[in-house]
């Protein structure tokens, strides 16, 4: 008895001193910047992975053809200027004044080299979709590259912001293994060192022949943890944090130094109702989902504003968003007078498939809309490998209904439209030969208002027919010393030189 | 004794190659990392391609046969996701996860065995009842809070000591604490039982009949022996420790082994999964076979030959 | 006998413990009809609400959750489910892990090598790994949690149910029936389990707490019980993310786990004391 009451007491203590008042961090070191990620990087090899946290990395140690602005617009990067000269090629001028991190110079024969190596299917890269639309790549002089698409490719330029341009000669020399391990690039910061598990550490390059970075290091570490995140960067230890939802952004408020930066990203918080499952199959019930489910009610509540709900199955920032278009909207009674409508059939058990990395509020608050309107959901979260099996199963065996965060770090239609909703694809549910030709006929079109004709036609599409509900343009929050200047942008990249100290 | 120890190496070897077997086969039923690797627009061709090209598309069977045989010659294989020998990686990763375990069971032994010991003497000293009520405390908190609140008291509001990572010798101490909590009740308890048992011994009559002070008793003879049942209970609680490392670690991001495998069993790169599983079991059979041989020198009735 | 058999296990000190366990158990039982509203219903407006506030006629008695469910409510319902995760699994790990124990220590030989050497497979990998790999398998939720974690415990069970058995196998009684050709199960049940069941009540004890705490371990990791099912874990660990905003959601469970446990060990603690004294 006495003692328990002792421990409660102690532990009492312990808490009330940590909720008390905290001091701003000091900068521990000026010259580094120290960054929390979620995850260690899983390789450095820019054409070897596609995850966010090995993204976050060496996007610093390598430049691109071309990169998108602090306004997500495409912008020079190795290359000055492009032209198409044909509707399949592309010829890009490229720069002449930039070297790699080892001292030789970048030339054309870099960039078709790095084009060859990401589109060779024995190299076996994740991202070869991404790019497998090129078909060849020539070096026209030292300073031009053609590229040649095997159809008109509207959005080339965009995949292009994501192909690292490797020297072919290191490459070639130590083997991927050992490159993976210590990549040369040309980008702002070169590679340091690599504590595996520990951290990554980039060094500047002084030699950069853009904008150079502010920090003279910067240290990359991996840590799982969100609160773990928050305490690394209220003591100091971490300049800026990635990865917070807005109820932990809001534990910054209260501590100095430090705050929450949030920005809208091309992220799509979107519903994903599968037609070849028995009880999905009746167009009443989805239309039932879909004007079940209160955008406005999830945005303002949860994300505190912040995350912008949308009636078509993009953002603003994408390619192939059509202003002003309308999609079913928010409708409960029309919802209950539906779910009347089918009776029994609205009393089967309807399978939610989501993931823990996924905001579980907003999965949740999703279950007690529909539960609201009388439908019988049941959320079935699994980890991610998992649920990537279901959602990209065979529709006919798989659940009724998924959550996602649609991002093809593209910000074009294509990127999401075509795989969603495209019968050749595994994340499509949707068997429907006028929509596929659509999807086609866009992703081909060269001419930009043709093309936003398209794809306003599928959006008409999901609108009547209900395949996808799309929810919202999901907002991520990063933590930040407040002497850190920089802004996040839509792309969810952490470009080292375009942040800087204040004063 | 040799044939004993023959004996329990076959049979160490046997359970080893079954690990093996159960965690491959485990792991295969839980899909594979093509998905994860690929990004959301991936087509199925560039999918199977990618399947192809890391041999998941062959049977199970064959899989294992060419895992098995690379292990019986030493190589376990490269990492899926990080494209390195994952002896590397492991090589890397281990000596964190030894310092927090030898941190944490130092931890726990320095405050456990003083307390058990104490707790022995004095059964009904106030001090006695306090201390293992606070030691039984600790045991009954998840470590994925308790250890957040030491993060909140000692990292942010004061400012001590580093919230996560590796980078200075002081960050040691959060997690080690935490991992301690989890065994040191264990610890009071068996010095505890084992010092009583030792008082109730003849030898321990007969000095104090002669007069010697009980304090004197206790240091000379009675902790001697009962060192014993104390580091056999160690080396078992050695495997507790490297579990409960699973949580403690991604709490603090300390970049041990525990953390790895979390990630790896999550981004399904099973020969990081399975090497480390095959290290533990290792560590695990060769601390049984310790704390059964310490049995059996101190005591000598329980025989060697398995049959207690 | 009835008296001091009560007074030997529950001395006055300890009866506070016993009576923590009792009230637990008693709202985990009646849950349904303790509660005061239901635990899974959200108010998306009243969200992160203070112990004592009231929103559109309902008290938050110790303050609403990130979803603006009624946390008293979701606290005694999660009684409800960690008491039924742990008591299932050691139920599920204990009558299995005890059986095979026994039957490697009665009838030895092949039967006895094999399970035994399967014990050894299964302890020696890590448990918490082992379920993580499971659960990666089968899926979340509460019954796949459950037999989860009586997959990955019941080796305890097996172990000291055979090294019992071995040492009552040389016992007169038990030679005797079996020379007079009893069946082997019916030996088993009648002189083999009564005489290890205390044993095994030791582990049970040690046991139970654990299972509590792995639950909230997995939850923790996010391969617990399904949202929105309460359990103290799966609460307290979406209430981490508050401690400095919203601190009720993280201290309330934390506070029941903590007292549960600490109850199940000290009780625990005082029963081996009662098994050892006896030997």
């Amino acid at each position: 008895m006495k003692t328990t009451r002792r421990s409660l007491l102690a532990l009492a203590l312990a808490a009330g001193t940590a909720f008390g008042t905290m001091s701003a961090p000091a900068l521990a070191d000026a010259q580094n910047l120290a960054i929390d990620l979620v995850n260690e990087p899983s390789s450095l090899d820019p054409h070897m992975q596609w995850n966010p946290d090995s993204y976050y990395v060496y996007r610093n140690i390598f430049d691109n053809l071309v990169t998108r602005d602090n306004n997500g617009e495409i912008a020079p990067q190795i290359a000055t200027e492009w032209e198409r000269p044909a509707d399949t090629e592309m010829v890009f001028t490229i720069r002449d004044d930039v070297t790699f991190h080892d001292g030789s110079p970048l030339t054309a024969e870099d960039v078709v080299y790095s084009v060859k190596r990401i589109t060779n299917p024995d190299f076996g890269s994740p991202q070869i979709s991404q790019f497998s639309v090129i078909t060849n790549a020539e070096a026209l002089d030292d300073t031009h590259v053609k590229l040649t698409t095997s159809s008109p490719y509207p959005a080339l330029l965009a995949q292009l912001a994501k192909l690292s341009i490797v020297p072919a000669a290191v490459v070639e020399e130590m083997g991927g293994e050992a490159f993976n391990l210590a990549p040369v690039g040309s980008g702002p910061y070169s590679f340091g060192s690599w504590t595996r598990g520990v951290e990554v550490t980039l060094n500047r390059n002084d030699d950069y022949w853009g904008d150079k970075g502010p920090f003279e290091t910067a240290t990359f570490r991996a840590v799982p943890d969100a609160s773990t995140r928050i305490a690394d960067l209220q003591s100091g230890a971490a300049d800026l944090v990635v990865s917070l939802d807005p109820d932990l952004a809001a534990q910054l408020a209260g501590s100095g130094g430090v705050e929450a930066r949030p920005v809208l990203t091309e992220r799509v918080g979107y519903l994903k109702l599968n037609p070849q499952r028995p009880s999905m199959s009746d167009l009443k019930m989805r239309q039932a989902i879909a004007y079940a489910i209160d955008r406005d009610l999830i945005v303002e509540g949860l994300s505190g504003g912040f995350d912008k709900p949308v009636q078509q199955m993009l953002t603003p920032a994408h390619v192939g968003w059509v202003e002003g278009f309308e999609g079913t909207g928010y409708n409960p009674e029309k919802a209950k007078a539906l779910v009347k409508e089918l009776g029994d059939a609205a009393k089967v058990e309807l399978q939610f498939a989501t993931a823990p990395v996924f905001d579980q509020r907003v999965v949740q608050a999703l279950q007690q809309m529909l539960t609201e309107v009388g439908l019988n959901v049941r959320i079935e979260m699994t980890d991610m490998a998992t649920y990537l099996g279901k959602a990209r199963g065979e529709p006919s065996e798989g659940p009724e209904m998924s959550f996602g965060r649609w991002s093809c770090a593209c910000q074009d239609a294509d990127g999401v439209l075509y795989p969603l909703l495209h019968s050749g694809s595994s994340w499509s549910a949707v068997r429907d030969p006028e929509i596929d030709a659509g999807l086609e006929a866009a992703r081909v079109e060269l001419d930009p208002e043709a093309r936003l004709a398209e794809y306003g036609k599928v959006h008409e599409y999901v609108a009547t027919e209900i395949p996808l509900v799309p929810l919202y343009q999901a907002s991520v929050f990063y933590g930040v010393n407040e002497s850190l200047v920089w802004a996040p942008t839509s792309n969810e990249s952490l470009f080292l030189n375009r942040m800087e100290w204040s004063e | 004794m040799g044939a004993f120890l023959a004996k329990r190496l076959a049979q160490a070897v046997i359970s080893v190659l079954g690990v093996t077997a159960l965690i491959f086969f485990l792991q295969r039923l839980t899909g594979d990392p093509v998905l994860l690797m690929v990004p959301e627009t991936a087509t199925q061709e560039s999918i199977d391609a990618l399947r192809t090209k890391l041999g998941f598309d062959r049977s199970v069977w064959v899989q294992f046969l060419e895992y098995m045989s690379g292990v019986l010659r030493l190589d376990f294989g490269q990492s899926i996701v990080q494209n390195v020998p994952v002896l590397d990686i492991i090589q890397s990763r281990l000596p964190y996860t030894l310092r927090l375990a030898a941190g944490a069971l130092v931890l726990a032994l320095g405050v456990g065995l003083p307390l058990g010991v104490f707790m022995a003497v004095k059964r009904n000293h106030i001090l006695s009842k306090l201390g293992m009520g606070l030691v039984l405390a600790g045991q009954s908190l998840p470590t994925f809070w308790s250890g957040l609140l030491l993060i909140l008291l000692f990292a942010v509001t004061l400012g001590w000591l580093p919230a996560s990572g590796a980078r200075e010798p002081s960050s040691l101490l959060l997690p080690a604490l935490t991992l301690s909590l989890l065994t040191m009740a264990t610890f009071a308890r068996v010095a505890r039982t084992a010092v009583l048992d030792e008082l109730s011994k003849l030898y321990v009559r007969a000095a104090r009949a002669k007069g010697l002070p009980l304090g004197r008793v206790v240091t000379r003879h009675v902790l001697r022996n009962s060192a014993i049942p104390v580091i056999s209970i160690a080396a078992l609680e050695i495997a507790n420790l490297l579990s409960g490392a699973v949580i403690v670690e991604t709490v603090f991001a300390w970049p041990g082994l525990g953390l790895l495998t979390v990630q790896s069993i999550a981004a399904r790169d099973f020969p990081i999964v399975q090497a480390v599983v095959l290290l533990g079991a290792m560590v695990s059979i060769a601390l049984n076979l310790a704390a059964d041989l310490l049995y059996s020198q101190v005591d000598p009735r329980i025989r060697l030959d398995g049959a207690r | 006998m009835a008296a001091s058999f009560i007074s030997r296990m529950a001395p006055p000190r300890l009866r506070i413990f016993y009576a923590i366990l009792a009230i637990f158990v008693v709202v985990a039982l009646f849950a349904p009809w303790i509660a005061p509203e239901n635990p899974n219903s959200q108010n998306l407006l009243g969200r992160l609400k203070p112990p004592g506030s009231d929103v559109r006629g309902i008290t938050y008695w110790i303050g609403s959750d990130e979803l603006g469910r009624d946390l008293l409510s979701r606290v005694i319902y999660g009684a409800r489910v960690s008491l039924m995760v742990a008591v299932l699994s050691v139920v599920g790990s204990g009558l299995v892990g005890t059986s095979l124990g026994m039957i490697a220590g009665y009838y030895r030989g092949v039967t006895g090598t094999v399970i035994m050497r399967l014990v050894d497979i299964v302890l020696s990998v890590p448990a918490i790994l082992l379920a993580i790999i499971t659960v990666a398998i089968m899926g979340p939720g509460l019954v796949n949690v459950v037999i989860v974690l009586a997959f990955t415990r019941w080796p305890r069970y097996a172990r000291v149910a055979y090294g019992q058995t071995l040492g009552l196998m040389s016992l007169p009684y038990v030679r005797l029936s079996q020379t007079m050709g009893a069946a082997g199960p019916w030996v088993i049940r009648r002189h083999i389990l009564p005489n290890i069941i205390g044993p095994i009540m030791v582990v049970v004890t040690l046991e139970i707490g654990l299972m509590v705490l792995f639950e909230a371990g997995l939850s923790f990791l996010g391969l617990g019980v399904q949202p929105p099912t309460p359990s103290w874990g799966a609460i307290l660990s979406s209430g981490r993310n508050y401690m400095t905003t919203a601190w009720w959601i993280a201290i309330f469970p934390g506070l029941c786990l903590f007292t549960l446990i600490l109850s199940v060990n000290v009780l625990g603690d005082h029963v081996r004391d009662m098994v050892e004294k006896r030997r």
